[in-house]
């Protein structure tokens, strides 16, 4: 392939890449589409295009200035989007660049812009999709800056009036690029990659961060907020994009039932027939102590449960909530999460009515959330159930046993359903099995224009989704007189078996009961069966899915959330496998108490700090080594000679020999036996391959020294 | 030839790109943006690499540069050089020679792509010497910019050797020009030598390339010339006289030599021999070719300091030629080509 080939694959394939890590991120899509069209043109017709279209520059100008002066009317007092425009900008002037006649220059400037491009992406998204174009921008760029340079070479190398024929032969020619320099020019772009990997992973990182990226909600699940209208978690259920993820050990995945872990959110209580809110909606700010960095849910316990541990991964929501499994106990943050707190970016609200938390975003910016948590799983044994009596503070019949206005046929229907006397417990179950019983399983309700969806679901159509069986299942008991409230979540998960952790979608996204008891507390039912059809179109690409959303996790735990703890830990672990080699524990060994992050902080910075200056020190030795080796040979002492001499006002000019500038020295001062006796030395190691001992040089050189200075006090003045 | 260290300057797109780079690092330091920090560290790789590259590109690379015979002022000079690379596995790409006389860069690059580890190639350079006489040969600057045009690093390599540069030669139509008229008649019945051979030499400037023998310079890989022994060779002397120190005009003073440098490798082709007069005393062919030794001398030629007693150097009726800066009536007159000041001032 031609060298003019070469560069124009390369180059135009450099701008493309640019382009679309924007276009990948979804945003601006159609500013994108535009440059990728022009960069697609460009790389058709290369040098035809400005002669094809010849649009005078003071146009282009024209355009530019006008461009700008919306764009940043747009950014300050319009849409308010800096990002956005910059990008609209920039497209602009990459593209006038390419329709026009270019320079060096020009190239430069093009490079540089589609450099742009990719900076704009990381401020705009931090997903995966970033990878790629990354990774290929880095291999493009090696190959175009490298035959950018190749071709400024050649062309400076000629003469100016020579320039334009031979440069197009040059550039047509096939010989200039073989399979040697292809071969170093790859290689040069792994090694791009591998120092880019080692700099990120070892770079320091300091909590400085006054300005946080801005990443807008990439999910909008509205079921999760104080307000939940009927219907809503059933359209939500239609999506399989990944909500949340739960690493946990590989104990805990084999003691755990998967299927049927709920992944609790937050409660309502107040049903108008159509819409679930809450009555207390009040929340409390929760201060966090910034070493702890706990928040302990009071929840209570009961004998028999499971205990387990695990990390969520929670992805941007529009309306984050705290979620966890079962019964919440504990939830510890990392110092990043907890230091967004007390900058007041963030700041965390519980509503203990309801044992829901709640993320709450001053400035409008809402982030991925990562924190660890306790829970609790199982229920109290039944017969601590079954002794329980229906005497309930006053609170909770305030609240629990609403009932919105029923029609009377589902006043009927209920008054049909057979409960046991034995206990309220019995009860509830009996209205649950009721449910599950007679009803089935859907998400297209249809239940637009119905005047009253609980009817329409209870009565008629005696299909629905989760949302339906729950809230029958609360205005059942309540009917009753059994405290009951509604509940939203998350139910199930997959199990990604390259990570080990439970990918928890939309589509796992639940309604279900709570059941309050004078001792117990408030107890799960749920009269929901098992829908397995929404995840079931990808079953074919699961592997596949399960992969992707592997290197996701991963992407997001080893890159975007990588962070200074996390730097201490990976040289902690180098450091206890040193001391397993060294047998030196004293060193690494961590106390419990010490295992704090102050203590650890200052270990990566230390590291980070001594290999800098230990290779400062190097070079300057290397360096200085170097210039004596030098100064050993004949060479070196000459050029100490001329710095001699000049020191004493006698400069050597270029096109002077030796011999020349001894006479020249001699014809003002007189002759100079050392400094003849020198020149000779020079010549002779330099043409006559005889070598002269240090001595005799060091002896010459020092009397020069003093008959210099002896000149120098004779000399008379002027 | 003498290497020097190896010295690194930015380039202004090196600058431009640091500057880059270290907005990048603020700017992921400020928001902990991690992907800011993956491209600052692909920037700062990139630096990195530039260094680390361009340093392995011109270690153990050695230059040896050859240069013509005869090197004529104002004239280009092909300068060959055998740049090996010495490295085991590593190439060297993107190399410039860059020429500097006086310590100003000449424009007159050489490009050399690449040279494989363990090989030597051939770059062909040129040079012009502005001026006659003894002159070091010019330093040469190594440098490349190698991978990325971020980083220029170059390598001095100075020389002591010294050369002659022979005085500018003047086209026969400049010659000619001078009088036509004498010129014309005189050199017009003298053309043609004899048919007999008389020997083989190398070819040097002015020879015609009708007399080259082709079997010797196939075995020999440089051109040789037939010489055919002389059957009725004029013989001729060219008087050079030069003013002295105190009225001489460098300018014109130049002409003149260039003009009797010009008919000392011209009038040869003709078929005459030639004899050099410098200020009244003959110059001596001394083991070299006598055009050499000639031009050398012509080369080196300054003017005297004191007034010189100008008079005919020959008696025996040969043709002269005088040259001179001098005025005309300060010069010998007929029979004799008197190219004097006032011709002089005519040559542009």
């Amino acid at each position: 392939m031609k060298f003019e080939q070469y560069f124009k694959l390369s180059s135009s394939f450099l701008i493309f890449t640019g382009l679309y890590s924007i276009l990948i991120t979804g945003s601006y899509i159609g500013p994108t589409l535009l440059g990728i069209i022009i960069t697609g043109i460009h790389a058709l017709l290369w040098d035809r295009l400005p002669s094809i279209l010849p649009i005078p520059k003071w146009v282009w100008n024209t355009l530019a200035v006008l461009l700008f002066s919306y764009l940043f009317y747009d950014s300050f007092f319009g849409a308010l989007d800096l990002v956005g425009n910059g990008i609209h900008f920039v497209v602009y002037l990459q593209a006038v660049k390419l329709l026009s006649p270019k320079t060096n220059r020009d190239w430069i400037q093009i490079y540089a812009l589609s450099f742009l491009h990719l900076l704009a992406s990381t401020v705009i998204s931090s997903d995966i999709t970033f990878a790629l174009p990354f990774l290929v921008y880095i291999v493009l760029a090696t190959w175009t800056l490298t035959l950018f340079n190749i071709k400024i070479g050649l062309e400076e190398s000629l003469a100016p009036q020579k320039r334009g024929s031979m440069i197009r032969n040059l550039l047509r020619s096939k010989e200039l690029i073989t399979s040697r320099f292809l071969a170093v020019t790859s290689l040069l772009s792994i090694l791009v990659i591998v120092f880019t990997m080692i700099i990120f992973f070892s770079f320091p990182r300091l909590s400085m961060g006054q300005f946080l990226r801005r990443v807008e909600a990439r999910q909008k699940i509205s079921g999760f907020s104080e307000q939940v209208e009927l219907g809503t978690i059933g359209t939500i259920k239609t999506s399989d994009t990944i909500a949340m993820r739960v690493e946990l050990t590989p104990e805990a995945i084999a003691k755990i039932d998967i299927e049927h872990l709920y992944w609790r959110g937050t409660a309502t209580d107040f049903f108008d027939g159509r819409k679930w809110s809450q009555s207390e909606p009040d929340r409390q700010r929760i201060r966090l102590d910034p070493e702890a960095a706990i928040l302990d849910t009071n929840q209570s316990r009961f004998p028999g449960g499971q205990h387990f541990e695990y990390n969520v991964f929670l992805e941007a929501l529009s309306t984050p909530i705290l979620i966890g499994a079962d019964r919440l106990m504990r939830v510890t943050w990392e110092k990043p999460f907890v230091e967004r707190i007390f900058r007041g970016v963030l700041s965390l609200e519980r509503n203990d009515v309801y044992q829901s938390f709640h993320f709450v975003n001053s400035q409008n910016f809402v982030h991925d959330l990562t924190y660890r948590a306790e829970s609790m799983t199982g229920q109290p044994d039944l017969k601590q159930l079954r002794g329980e009596t229906d005497d309930y503070p006053f609170h909770i019949r305030s609240y629990y046993l609403q009932l919105p206005p029923l029609e009377p046929d589902v006043k009927k229907l209920l008054r049909e359903i057979k409960l046991p006397e034995s206990s309220v417990y019995d009860r509830a179950m009996a209205i649950q099995q009721f449910l599950e019983s007679n009803y089935s399983y859907t998400l297209d309700v249809k239940d637009i224009g119905v005047k009253d969806p609980l009817s329409f679901f209870l009565v008629e159509k005696k299909q629905g989704h989760c949302e339906y069986f729950s809230t029958a299942l609360v205005i059942a008991l309540r009917f009753f007189g059994i405290p009951a409230r509604n509940v939203v979540g998350f139910r199930g998960g997959e199990l990604n078996p390259y990570g080990r952790y439970i990918a928890v979608r939309q589509s796992d996204a639940h309604s279900w009961t709570e059941v309050f008891f004078p001792r117990s507390g408030w107890i799960r039912f749920d009269p929901s069966p098992l829908d397995h059809t929404v995840w079931a179109p990808q079953k074919r690409f699961k592997v596949f899915f399960q992969l992707i959303d592997y290197l996701r996790l991963r992407w997001n735990k080893y890159v975007i959330e990588y962070d200074l703890r996390a730097q201490a830990s990976i040289i902690e672990r180098m450091g206890k496998h040193l001391s397993k080699i060294t047998k030196d524990k004293k060193f690494y060994q961590t106390d419990e108490k010490d295992s704090s992050p102050s203590s650890l902080q200052k270990f990566p910075q230390f590291i980070f700090w001594s290999i800098i200056v230990g290779v400062a020190i190097l070079f300057l030795i290397l360096r200085t080594f170097h210039h004596r080796q030098n100064r050993r040979s004949f060479d070196g002492f000459y050029y100490r000679v001329l710095k001699l001499l000049s020191k004493n006002g006698y400069k050597k000019d270029s096109h002077q020999t030796a011999r020349e500038f001894t006479h020249s020295i001699e014809a003002k001062i007189g002759i100079l036996p050392s400094l003849t006796s020198l020149t000779s030395m020079y010549y002779e190691e330099r043409f006559g391959r005889k070598r002269h001992p240090l001595p005799t040089w060091q002896r010459h050189i020092f009397t020069l020294q003093k008959d210099l200075s002896k000149s120098k006090k004779t000399s008379p003045r002027n | 030839m003498k290497r020097g260290n190896f010295r690194i300057k930015i380039t202004r797109t090196g600058y431009f790109f640091i500057a880059l780079c270290l907005g990048v690092g603020i700017a992921g330091l400020n928001t902990g943006n991690n992907l800011l920090y993956l491209v600052f560290g692909s920037m700062l790789s990139f630096i990195i690499l530039s260094g680390l590259l361009s340093n392995n590109t011109l270690t153990k690379l050695t230059i040896i540069p050859f240069f013509p015979k005869r090197v004529f002022a104002k004239e280009p000079v092909s300068i060959h050089f055998d740049l090996k690379n010495q490295k085991k596995f590593f190439p060297s790409f993107a190399l410039t020679l860059i020429p500097i006389s006086n310590g100003m860069l000449d424009t007159e690059k050489t490009f050399v792509l690449k040279v494989l580890p363990q090989k030597t190639i051939l770059a062909i350079g040129h040079f012009c010497f502005p001026t006659r006489g003894l002159k070091k040969l010019p330093s040469y600057r190594i440098q490349t910019t190698y991978p990325f045009g971020l980083i220029r690093k170059y390598l001095m390599v100075d020389t002591t050797e010294e050369i002659i540069v022979y005085p500018a030669i003047l086209s026969t139509e400049s010659i000619f020009a001078l009088n036509y008229q004498y010129l014309g008649e005189y050199l017009s019945g003298q053309k043609g030598g004899s048919l007999n051979p008389y020997g083989i030499r190398d070819f040097v400037f002015g020879d015609s390339f009708r007399f080259v023998h082709w079997k010797t310079t196939a075995k020999q890989g440089k051109f040789k010339i037939k010489e055919f022994e002389h059957e009725k060779r004029m013989r001729v002397t060219i008087d050079v006289w030069l003013a002295p120190q105190k009225i001489s005009d460098p300018k014109l003073l130049e002409k003149a030599i260039s003009v009797a440098a010009s008919l000392l490798v011209h009038l040869p082709t003709y078929g005459f021999e030639i004899d050099l007069n410098l200020n009244g005393k003959p110059v001596d062919v001394s083991g070299r070719s006598y055009l050499d030794s000639y031009l050398s001398v012509l080369a080196l030629a300054n003017p005297p300091e004191h007034h010189q007693t100008i008079a005919r150097t020959t008696d025996d009726h040969r043709s002269i030629f005088v040259v001179s800066d001098l005025p005309r009536t300060a010069l010998p007159q007929a029979p004799s080509l008197v190219i004097s000041k006032e011709t002089l001032v005519s040559i542009q």
